[in-house]
């Protein structure tokens, strides 16, 4: 191991999930789990540095399963195997203490069966050498956004056997360039650092906020043909992840997409959505420690032809598990490209709306798949063809069953991947690979 | 020998190598229960621990944060943020003096009436699995649930300038969802409570009439037609003005958001700094204020993360904008007056400017005399969709449950409601506010990057806006 705390942390876990699994009742299984990073982020606004904070955080979770109940203990690891030890065992007592008091659930739990599977992904990444590079060569921008860099490691172990690890060092830098209140977005992200990589992301980003100079265009509420690039069709595809594609939502009833599900409509023939693994962008085991399929189609030719699913919610619901995470959504989602040209994107919107992102999104109307939210950043009105100017941001509120289905009118055929850029108490790893789509009309309401 | 001892004697061996040298240890013991249809849904305890070091080299301020509180880790931390707040100081944003962090003692306690230990798991479990079973009044409900997350903190900062302050949060976030079909139409209805309080949140006679509340209007709900599209009048009611204060008020004010720090992530804000002591935000019957010391509410504390003790202010004062949400960083930043609200969502996280309780002031008039002044409109209860621009300009929020009133008198239940405006015109048609409040938050509030999630208080009366545009 190259990383001395991660070192320290491996081997604390390694002795508590070794103690759990030889002291829990003969009947019960344990799964053991752990989420490690050692990370720099430093914050940019405008090229300078605003807050630069190193963090070291490791998290073991505990699922224990036993007589139709379940119960997850996640604890810190400090790195001393005696201490780690003393948490997870006095809580484990406490709670096998009380467990004829709780309330059953409705499923006996299935634990994942013995596999093992080790990856490690390393780099030489220096970080000096990367800030320094990246703050000469904003020097001149109002350059705003947040640079990563650092291991991220998660393993799953089981008292069946079960030994997965997965770690991968990554530097990601995920930024706007600003000109006034024009902007443009950027993301850039390796296992490599590669300083003329990063150049041309950058430029490519100037270039696209050059494009903003001429005066902004306010556009009326209506309906507009639009052109959604890579980073716009993530934003609405990651809705996908609010309950559409998981079977548990669906059998609670907050499936966004119950109709498409129950066939009452179909999206466009030319929309294929897949989880798919082989973009190596996070580990293929979910958190069970069940190894996913490297490639499982959700949409295909615009039906549902598969949920994500859990072996939770198989056993619940009496359904085939396609050994989804609990929460049933994307770790690794593909969209599949199409024929339209990148050099033929402009005439072949003719006129209408250019929208590099989307932001804020949310279900408007679930029953009916509506979303609503905003353009954000680099959005231009496009006249025959020709760029006139960037739009005063809109809000859309639509159908995903319009917007993918007959209105659906071309996929690139390129697409951008995007690797998971969200920090919320932890670095998560995944992403997704998205192309561009040329859409007929897309309702704006404000 | 304590931690806090430790860390004592790690700060007077260390604090003449660094400006300014900081330590913050947090344990935060979080347990959420879960039952959906009187069975258990999931019961989970995460116990989150580490400390945060900060330090200040060439007037800029670092951090390294370690769950690993041993000597070795505190060291290695104390060299992860000297080597690197001293190497990334030569591109500060900003050359802070002293002034931003505050010397203070003290210790804060949430004020409760039970402690949240005083129930077993299995007491809590089998009050939640009776409000599913009271959910459970016709063939039509199919999903009853009510959850509970419970969270014990314990928080103490320390300094070289010799601060040492503490403080211990008491807080249950719980929700009530009950969920009916009739032919293809699925309507929810729940009930969000989040403050900081002990195990008396969990009294039958305080979550029952809840629960029959919704299910009551679950049941309504399936049956109603779907919301008319007009321009009319809205009463909303606490529960999602808790949200409107939140998006479009207490957003758009803080001031690491005005100056920039955001852009890359949640946004800009269309407040500009010169807009203090000029912008008519909303209707003289605004009074917005910043309330961290407030009993009971979720973003109450005493200190923030620099030491700044947490007082009332005033930011929006008879519509007029007056203050915004900044820190003692912020502050010296911009040269606009402080707030306590640097804060962070926990040890692994930096301090930024946020919300603690935000707060609209209530007016004189009942409810029953607003509603009674409404010629033509729709009553709005509990946020389902929420939507704004990275400017916090253009929102578009949905709720679960609409009134309509005609002629001063409610007519009956419309499901599917949703109302969008633009944040200061919105305000600005803010025609009376009721004399009775709600007390409401966000459990989660996302911002920052590193991405964090912070808890926020909002209280708020029944609003009537004239003129908006529903569907």
């Amino acid at each position: 191991m190259k990383n001395t705390y991660l070192e320290k942390i491996m081997a604390s876990f390694q002795s508590a999930s070794d103690w759990v699994f030889q002291n829990i009742p003969p009947e019960a299984t344990a799964t053991m789990g752990l989420d490690a990073e050692s990370s720099l982020f430093v914050r940019y606004n405008n090229h300078r540095v605003r807050q630069n904070t190193h963090v070291e955080q490791a998290t073991a979770k505990l699922l224990l399963t036993w007589q139709k109940k379940s119960y997850r203990f996640h604890f810190s690891l400090t790195s001393d195997v005696h201490e780690d030890l003393k948490k997870i065992k006095i809580n484990l007592l406490k709670i096998l203490a009380d467990w004829d008091k709780l309330l059953s659930e409705n499923l006996d739990f299935k634990i994942a069966p013995a596999q093992t599977s080790s990856t490690y992904l390393w780099s030489d990444l220096d970080s000096s050498q990367i800030l320094t590079f990246v703050s000469e060569a904003t020097s001149r921008l109002d350059f705003t956004g947040l640079v990563t860099i650092g291991p991220v490691l998660t393993c799953v172990r089981n008292s069946a056997g079960v030994s997965h690890e997965f770690l991968t060092e990554l530097v990601t830098i995920d930024y706007s360039i600003y000109d006034g209140p024009r902007a443009a977005k950027g993301l850039y992200s390796s296992r490599a650092w590669n300083e003329h990589e990063f150049l041309q992301q950058l430029k490519h980003s100037q270039t696209l906020l050059e494009s903003m100079k001429k005066t902004k265009i306010e556009l009326k509420p209506d309906y507009y043909r639009v052109y959604l690039a890579p980073g716009a069709v993530s934003e609405m595809a990651q809705m996908l992840n609010w309950g559409g594609v998981s079977q548990r939502a669906y059998k609670l009833g907050r499936n966004p997409l119950k109709r498409l599900i129950e066939n009452e409509v179909t999206l466009s023939p030319e929309l294929n959505v897949t989880e798919d693994f082989e973009l190596g962008l996070g580990p293929q085991f979910n958190s069970q420690g069940e190894k996913s399929a490297t490639r499982l189609p959700i949409i295909q030719k615009g039906k549902i032809l598969n949920l994500l699913t859990s072996t939770k919610s198989a056993l619940e619901f009496n359904l085939e598990s396609t050994l989804a995470d609990e929460e049933e959504g994307f770790r690794s989602m593909s969209i599949d490209t199409g024929k339209l040209k990148r050099d033929q994107i402009f005439s072949a919107l003719d006129t209408g709306i250019f929208i590099s992102n989307l932001h804020y999104l949310n279900w408007s109307n679930p029953m009916d798949a509506r979303i609503t939210g905003m353009t954000r950043y680099a959005c231009l009105w496009i006249e025959n063809g020709e760029i006139q100017g960037p739009i005063a941001d809109l809000r859309f509120d639509d159908t995903l069953y319009d917007l993918w289905g007959p209105d659906l009118e071309a996929v690139t055929e390129f697409s951008e991947v995007e690797p998971q850029t969200t920090s919320y108490f932890q670095r998560h790893l995944g992403g997704k690979r998205t192309p561009g789509m040329l859409i007929k009309k897309m309702k704006f309401t404000l | 020998m304590s931690l806090v001892h430790r860390l004592q004697n790690f700060i007077s061996a260390c604090k003449n190598e660094v400006e300014y040298l900081g330590v913050k240890i947090v344990t935060e013991k979080t347990t959420q229960i879960s039952v959906r249809n009187e069975l258990s849904e999931g019961l989970s305890t995460q116990i989150d621990s580490g400390i945060r070091i900060e330090v200040m080299m060439n007037q800029h301020i670092g951090y390294a944060s370690t769950s690993d509180t041993s000597d070795d880790g505190l060291q290695r931390a104390f060299k992860y943020a000297k080597a690197q707040t001293k190497f990334l100081s030569q591109h500060k944003a900003y050359p802070f003096s002293g002034a931003i962090r505050s010397t203070t003692q003290g210790v804060y306690r949430s004020q409760i009436q039970k402690p949240l230990d005083s129930l077993s798991l299995g007491e809590i479990q089998n009050v939640l699995r009776e409000c599913t079973q009271k959910m459970n009044q016709a063939p039509a409900i199919f999903f009853r649930s009510a959850s509970a997350s419970i969270v014990e903190t314990e928080e103490t900062k320390l300094d070289s300038r010799g601060s040492e302050w503490s403080q211990y949060f008491s807080i249950v976030n719980l929700d009530l969802i009950v969920r009916a079909q009739d032919k293809n139409d699925i309507q929810t209805r729940s009930h969000n409570l989040c403050l900081q309080i002990g195990a008396e949140v969990f009294l039958r006679s305080l979550l029952f009439p809840l629960t029959e509340q919704i299910t009551r209007e679950v049941l309504e709900l399936i049956h109603a037609p779907v919301c008319a599209k007009e321009v009319c009048d809205i009463i909303v009611s606490p529960d999602q003005m808790a949200l409107q204060i939140h998006e479009t008020v207490g957003h758009p004010l803080e001031i690491d958001r005005i100056l920039g720090d955001e852009r890359n992530y949640a946004g800009w804000s269309f407040v500009r700094m010169e807009d203090f002591g000029h912008l008519k935000y909303g209707t003289s019957k605004m009074n917005i204020t910043f309330e961290p010391e407030r009993f009971s509410e979720l973003g109450s504390y005493s200190f923030d993360d620099s030491g700044l003790k947490g007082e009332k202010h005033y930011l929006i004062k008879d519509g007029l904008l007056v203050r915004g949400l900044g820190s003692l960083e912020s502050s010296q930043r911009s040269q606009a007056a402080p707030v306590a609200n640097f804060r962070s969502s926990s040890w692994n996280r930096p301090p930024t400017d946020r919300m603690a309780n935000l707060n609209l002031e209530s007016g004189t008039k009942p409810l029953k005399d607003i509603i009674a002044s409404v010629e033509n409109g729709i009553w709005m209860s509990t946020n389902r969709s929420w939507s704004i621009d990275d400017y916090r300009r253009k929102f578009q929020f949905g709720c679960e449950y609409g009134l309509r009133i005609q002629d001063g008198q409610i007519q009956g239940v419309v499901k599917n409601p949703n109302y969008h405006g633009v944040s200061v015109s919105f305000w600005n048609k803010l025609a009376e506010i009721s004399n009775e409040a709600g007390v409401y938050g966000a459990y989660y509030c996302g911002k920052g990057e590193p991405n964090q999630l912070i808890r926020v208080g909002h209280a708020s009366p029944y609003c009537l806006f004239k003129d908006i545009e529903v569907f």
